[in-house]
């Protein structure tokens, strides 16, 4: 159990849900959602982006568009196809929940006073039955 | 000194030290490789080097008279290697191999990363997840179906699986077992007009909601066509049963109807909302990681 391992399990759930709300604001280059996405503070490589995009187009979440461009090849620009938009919502409000309920909890927390069970593997959580 | 190669790439002519073109060669090998069971695979292959091109094309037109190891070397920086894309994009990075051996073959079920290889494995009554002693729950995860169906198949087959139970509560463990089930049979908040069961079934099965709704409401159908001639054709049941259709069927559907209503929870978070149709975007995008995953190489 190491602390790079658990923040990458956080980060993992969250990138589609990111990529999503950046496309669903309108077309957009892979490049572009990266800088958009580093520029908030989450970093991303390149090559995880690719496969993403591809996924999620192959499950018809996403569709692009070619665009030519004035330096070379046209470019691929994605955006949501109705199927996503659902798929993104779905996950806004799963979002939504999982931030109030961690929100909640956390807050809690900071008022005890150190009662913080952190079981090493923290799946289960002690239930008074 | 170095050889300088010119190289179509993508569309583009780069010019490139023979040594960079070695490294880049050698990278987009390995994302071949890395990529090797992945259904997008040429696509995904595709698109990475179409940017690397275009990351040399601006790096020309800035100035440079061709790409060098350097150059070469950023280009990956930015992409990432194969080994740090597995700790972004696929699995865990450190447990793969370990769930990798435990997850086997259910390889379509469950979204919770690393901790869904945990209900899979060994048969466990399930602790967390119980209505008498968590036989039913357990079994239904071993065997990755939901639990409110294999409760119905004990409370359905109660004579010939009573003892059954009864063994499976003394011999198997209990546990808190993770449910590592997507897809769970909830009823239908939204779409309902009695108890939602219909609404329900239809997401859980993926199919139009009048499908399960014209089942249950068929001995009604049949029973108002035929009554009207009923009257003068009172035998006439001995050779076609509608009666049987009207009578013993018509009856059967309706406990089914009501041992769901009573037995399936209603959907009511957006997560069960997800569940009951087993996200079924999600389930693919799921096994479609799975695919990229190396430990499958």
């Amino acid at each position: 159990m190491n602390i790079e391992n658990t923040q990458s399990q956080m980060r993992k759930g969250i990138l589609e849900f990111c990529i999503l709300s950046i496309i669903r604001r309108g077309e957009a280059y892979p490049s572009d959602i990266v800088e958009e996405m580093r520029g908030a503070n989450l970093q991303i490589l390149e090559g995880t982006l690719y496969p993403l995009l591809t996924r999620l187009k192959n499950a018809d979440m996403l569709t692009y568009r070619w665009v030519e461009s004035n330096s070379g090849p046209p470019r691929k620009y994605f955006s949501l196809t109705p199927k996503g938009e659902q798929f993104y919502r779905e996950l806004e409000a799963t979002w939504n929940e999982l931030a109030n309920a961690v929100n909640t909890l956390t807050s809690k927390q900071g008022s005890l006073t150190g009662s913080m069970s952190n079981g090493a593997s923290g799946e289960s959580e002690p239930q008074p039955k | 000194m170095k050889k300088v190669i010119n190289i179509n790439f993508q569309g583009r002519v780069i010019p490139i030290e023979e040594t960079a073109y070695d490294i880049l060669k050698e990278y987009i090998e390995s994302l071949r490789r890395y990529f090797a069971n992945e259904e997008g695979r040429e696509e995904i292959i595709n698109d990475i080097e179409s940017r690397i091109g275009e990351l040399f094309a601006e790096r020309l037109k800035k100035g440079s008279t061709c790409i060098t190891d350097a150059d070469v070397n950023n280009v990956i920086a930015g992409m990432g290697r194969p080994e740090e894309l597995e700790a972004e994009g696929a699995e865990s990075s450190g447990s793969t191999g370990q769930q990798q051996a435990a997850s086997g073959s259910q390889t379509s079920s469950g979204s919770g990363g690393a901790l869904t290889w945990q209900g899979r494995g060994r048969l466990y009554r399930n602790a967390d997840d119980k209505i008498i002693a968590g036989v039913a729950s357990g079994l239904a995860n071993y065997l990755g179906i939901d639990p409110v169906i294999m409760r119905i198949v004990f409370v359905l087959l109660f004579g010939a699986l009573f003892w059954v139970y009864i063994l499976l509560w003394i011999i198997v463990p209990s546990k808190s077992v993770h449910s590592n089930i997507t897809k769970r049979l909830y009823r239908s908040e939204d779409d309902k007009i009695i108890g939602g069961v219909c609404g329900g079934l239809a997401a859980y099965f993926n199919i139009g909601s009048w499908v399960p709704r014209l089942i249950f409401a068929l001995p009604l159908v049949i029973g108002l066509i035929s009554g009207p001639f009923n009257w003068w054709w009172h035998d006439w049941d001995i050779f076609w049963g509608p009666k049987i259709i009207t009578g013993s069927l018509g009856t059967t559907l309706f406990f089914v109807y009501i041992i769901l209503w009573i037995a399936v929870p209603v959907a009511h978070t957006s997560a069960e909302k997800l569940e009951m149709r087993g996200g079924a975007g999600r389930r693919e995008l799921h096994s479609q990681y799975r695919k990229g995953r190396p430990g499958k190489l």
